[in-house]
């Protein structure tokens, strides 16, 4: 963002607040009266909206940053209530040591205070993530965050709904020893309200400070969904949702997802699963086996119900993590220098998601409510692209015709956009 | 225009002392209640900033007291934030106003902008504050914040008519 635009968001705010009105008085009764009436007069739209959406991570996150925080490469935001507590994880998760020589640990790094993440622009962009769709384009450059832990997940399994691998109903992840610090992903609330709480299949909350009809949360609902992904909410309990210890696993049941947590053949676990019920997954679950050196968990024998995807090695390396950004009027594009793991990412919100191909690799579509669509694939072996539309309701078909152009470019490439005005450090940008 | 005892200069900086000595509720919201209808107006513009403070204090005086809070500050601006939202939704569609020169556009881009979006670029790039700290009053990580940022800069720039070369 450049100094100039800032500067007019600047103005325009001050434009803005000008007109703010006085400010109501704490002790006054009225206030009171008349907050009340104003919120019967709102009617149920303002419960709807009145509070608390909150947004939970959705989509893999294979970066962990300084050990407990991580970083969303998706498209989807990710909101949480300040005093969300760490979640509650069986004592032997917490605690085991890995073996010597295990290759899931990531080596010591000190990870990037945020404050000092950089723009890179020209030849310090690196190379292997400097790619141009063949579109116009009007700004490219590159952010610095600092070294983070790269770490894929173990296995993915997916469930296939047609031959052509275009969709699936079910799927789970394994991840070693991930998101210990995560947190909870839905609100506490304001203390002192009495919330009326929704969730959806693709783990959202929302929270209502009036009791909705059905006819209401049906509207609602209606607002939500996508073409791909038809939104159902049911009631959730305002607040942390704890892990249930059972089986020596701890395991909670969020809307989107069972989470659970444990320890396999010594190896610690984080396993996300969507479109399985609890015990199906415990079932699968204690089908697998462990190798706590290589962080590989395998599936034995193979289910019949549900394919496994991958199955590898867990080898943790300490990378810079770089992000490169092209912006253009139609279309935006990220490109992350990560392991790409075909079918992880849809881990947690796997019906809104279609499969297609990019090249020969596979490729993710998403469509998020209000239009947002993206898709992302691997450009080159460790290096991930995150396409996404800047017109609403962009198809796979329009999605996948600009990727195909994506190319490299090189340092002095004549047409790579100019960088941003401002050069390091930064703030708010990433 | 700010209520009485307000400064009617803008003061882009929310307080940032949590020093207070007063454990009285009026007198914390009395410190923050300039910034705090500033910072309503911005979100969801004047005609319903008021509203939108008022319910808040309905939820203070629920409550009980302010002064029991770790943050009382970082409360209130996150309780106006939520509560913007239900605003936001009544007038995303319909409740778009002419805007005063010399920046229509921009305003009413930000006017588009969702919510939390919003809020971020109005604590960010207009009260000065860093995304720690605009992270701290929305109650979410540094991270979300510079993705708020980031995603509102897109949404900003499709929306602008205002060209490139004219800035």
């Amino acid at each position: 963002m450049t100094m100039n635009e800032v500067q007019l968001i600047r103005d325009a705010f001050e434009l803005i607040v000008a007109d703010a009105p006085e400010a109501p008085l704490l002790d006054a009764p009225v206030a009171l009266e008349h907050s009340l009436a104003t919120s019967r007069r709102r009617g149920w739209l303002v419960a709807a909206a009145a509070a608390l959406a909150v947004l939970v991570a959705v989509g893999s996150l294979p970066f962990l940053i300084g050990g407990s925080e991580t970083a969303a490469p998706t498209p989807q935001s990710t909101a949480t209530t300040a005093a969300d507590p760490a979640p509650v994880l069986p004592a032997d998760v917490s605690d085991i040591d890995p073996p010597p020589g295990a290759s899931w640990v990531c080596p010591p790094f000190e990870p990037q205070d945020p404050e000092s993440d950089q723009f890179l622009t020209g030849a310090d962009v690196p190379d292997e993530i400097r790619y141009l769709p063949a579109t116009e384009m009007d700004r490219g450059w590159a952010v610095d965050y600092g070294p983070a832990c790269n770490r894929p997940p173990a296995l993915v399994a997916v469930n296939f709904t047609d031959e052509q691998r275009t969709a699936a109903d079910a799927v789970i992840v394994v991840w070693v020893e991930f998101q210990t610090a995560e947190p909870s992903p839905y609100p506490s609330g304001i203390a002192d309200t009495e919330l009326f709480c929704y969730g959806d299949s693709r783990g959202r909350g929302y929270c209502f400070d009036v009791e909705p009809s059905e006819n209401e949360l049906a509207e609602f609902a209606a607002q939500l969904s996508t073409e791909l992904w038809s939104a159902e909410l049911q009631p959730i309990e305002a607040g942390p949702i704890p892990f249930v210890e059972e089986d020596g696993f701890g395991i909670r049941q969020l809307p989107n997802r069972v989470e659970m947590v444990g320890v396999i053949d010594g190896l610690p676990v984080w396993i996300e699963a969507s479109g399985l019920d609890i015990p199906t997954l415990q079932g699968l679950v204690g089908q697998m086996t462990a190798d706590a050196v290589t962080g590989q968990v395998e599936l034995s024998p193979p289910p019949t119900t549900i394919e496994v995807v991958h199955s590898a090695p867990v080898i943790a390396e300490v990378v810079n993590h770089v992000v490169w950004n092209v912006e253009g009027p139609d279309f935006s594009v990220q490109v992350w220098r990560q392991p790409y793991i075909p079918y992880s990412t849809s881990a947690v919100w796997i019906e809104a998601f279609r499969f297609t191909t990019v090249g020969d690799t596979v490729a993710i579509y998403s469509l998020e409510g209000g239009g947002t669509s993206s898709l992302s694939w691997e450009a080159a072996p460790g290096v991930r692209v995150y396409l996404t539309a800047n017109v609403d309701g962009a198809t796979v078909d329009e999605l996948v015709t600009v990727a195909e152009t994506l190319g490299g470019v090189p340092p002095d490439h004549p047409d790579l956009p100019p960088p941003p005005n401002r050069t390091a450090p930064i703030e708010g940008d990433g | 225009m700010i209520g009485s005892g307000e400064s009617t200069q803008p003061n882009r900086r929310p307080g940032r002392d949590h020093g207070v000595e007063s454990g009285l509720d009026a007198d914390i919201y009395a410190k923050y209640r300039g910034e705090l209808v500033r910072y309503a107006t911005a979100l969801v513009g004047p005609d319903d900033a008021e509203d939108v403070l008022s319910t808040v204090l309905v939820r203070v005086l629920r409550m009980g007291s302010l002064g029991s809070l770790d943050d009382p500050e970082a409360y209130l601006f996150r309780a106006v934030l939520n509560e913007s939202r239900s605003v936001r939704r009544l007038v995303r569609d319909d409740h778009v106003e002419q805007a005063p020169d010399p920046l229509p556009e921009v305003i009413e881009a930000l006017r588009r902008l969702p919510m939390r979006q919003r809020a971020a670029a109005y604590l960010v790039y207009y009260a000065d504050l860093s995304v720690a700290e605009a992270a701290e009053l929305m109650g979410c990580a540094p991270g979300t914040v510079k993705w708020y940022l980031h995603d509102a800069r897109l949404r900003l720039r499709r929306d602008w008519r205002v060209s490139r070369e004219q800035l």
